[in-house]
């Protein structure tokens, strides 16, 4: 073979035994190769390293790596588990606490059990006469704590500085003026929500943070 | 339950719960290649479990603040590779000790520092020569810049793509394969007089 000839480039070789070379690359290289006995020879040395380095051997940790990594790893506590700790906070931790406890439980299930005793012995009252009595009691005390509430409410400073300024918006910008006040705010809101989305809830791109953690 | 069947990602999730069966399951599946990788950058046996330890430590103590959304594998990866480079910078090491520890003070030390790898069905007359091409490769690999050894060390042992690689490293991917050329083209050239 003449000198002359064009020899692939020993990065082209590489890159043929990696395999990134394009079809078309790949398809020129493979025809001089046919009659190159040099680039062979220099093509089997690409293969032969690349097949030392794919059998380097995995070194096999000692035994009782596992228990040694484990013995010092803080395993997470489960949600149930969780959730029992923190009720096991509120629980009594004496026999006086669980005695005071149960009392303190035991009063409205002995008071209600009296009440029914005497309903019982009482002819002229009926349980459903009681919890109609009841029901009528407790219907009439919202309705008079939501009167009280709402009068202290728009009676309030807040309130009727809140409705004099509506009359003296609507008085000198008139409707017009409002309702392009409403939708510059609409606008802002949803600005908002957008520039919200876009920080709170969108994943994260590049700079790999696989966790957020410091040692 | 199979952990072996689950992912990566679901063995993560069980572990967040608590399952200590799913923390072994991460460790047995990664233990290997991290040693190896950790290996091949500290060169010294005892040293290397001791710092794939600490990795698997961090790892699996922050696991309830792992990013679901990349690789487990880039990040325990990136945790040993930077473990592993912190040791050097700290100690001023990148030597070859491919036939014990340093540290070792005793025979019975060093011959328990010296690489084991795990050994297929091999006939005597394999085992040997494997060994020796093994080992001409390891001091070949030993000779490369750290940064080269990690490259070539995920992409051939561990069949990591660049994308991966880059990741691990935290350097531009041109720079991985820049990286990964030179060294192949180092380690042909230490190991020219072995004829590969």
């Amino acid at each position: 073979m003449s000198e002359s000839i064009l020899h692939p480039g020993a990065d082209q070789l590489e890159a043929y035994v990696e395999g990134t070379l394009d079809e078309a690359q790949q398809a020129v290289l493979e025809s001089h190769l046919l009659g190159c006995p040099r680039c062979q020879a220099e093509l089997e040395e690409w293969r032969g390293l690349f097949a030392a380095l794919s059998s380097m051997p995995q070194l096999e940790p000692s035994a009782g790596f596992a228990d040694r990594v484990m013995a010092h790893v803080t395993l997470p506590r489960s949600a149930a588990a969780r959730l029992a700790d923190r009720a096991r906070r509120w629980l009594p931790r004496s026999t006086l606490g669980w005695a005071l406890v149960t009392l303190f439980l035991a009063l409205p299930v002995a008071a209600a059990a009296a009440a029914l005793a005497w309903i019982a012995a009482t002819p002229w009252l009926s349980l459903d006469g009681v919890l109609l009595w009841g029901f009528e009691k407790a219907t009439a005390g919202a309705a008079w704590l939501t009167s009280q509430a709402s009068a202290l409410v728009l009676q309030s400073r807040p309130a009727l500085w809140l409705t004099g300024s509506i009359e003296t918006l609507v008085a000198t910008a008139g409707l017009r003026g409002i309702g392009a006040a409403a939708a510059l705010f609409g606008l802002i809101v949803v600005a908002s929500a957008w520039i919200l989305y876009q920080n709170l809830f969108r994943p994260h791109t590049r700079d790999v943070t696989y966790a957020h953690y410091s040692f | 339950m199979d952990y072996k069947r689950l992912t990566d990602q679901q063995i993560v999730a069980l572990a967040r719960e608590g399952r200590e069966a799913a923390f072994r399951e991460l460790i047995a599946r990664y233990e290997r290649p991290v040693l190896s990788l950790i290996y091949r950058l500290v060169r010294d046996r005892e040293k290397a479990e001791d710092l794939a330890q600490d990795s698997f430590i961090k790892v699996l103590n922050a696991l309830d603040r792992y990013d679901p959304s990349y690789k487990f594998s880039s990040w325990m990866f990136k945790i040993a590779h930077n473990t592993a480079l912190d040791h050097l910078r700290k100690k001023g090491l990148d030597t070859l000790s491919l036939d014990g520890s340093p540290h070792a003070a005793t025979a019975d030390e060093t011959a328990a520092s010296v690489l084991t790898a795990i050994s297929e069905d091999e006939t005597p007359e394999e085992y040997t020569a494997n060994r020796e091409l093994g080992a001409e490769i390891e001091r070949a690999i030993a000779r490369l810049r750290p940064e080269y050894r990690t490259a070539i060390t995920l992409w051939h042992a561990e069949a990591r793509p660049y994308e991966e690689i880059a990741e691990i490293m935290g350097v531009p991917l041109g720079t991985v394969k820049t990286y990964i050329h030179r060294a192949r083209n180092e380690l042909k050239q230490h190991l020219a007089h072995l004829r590969i």
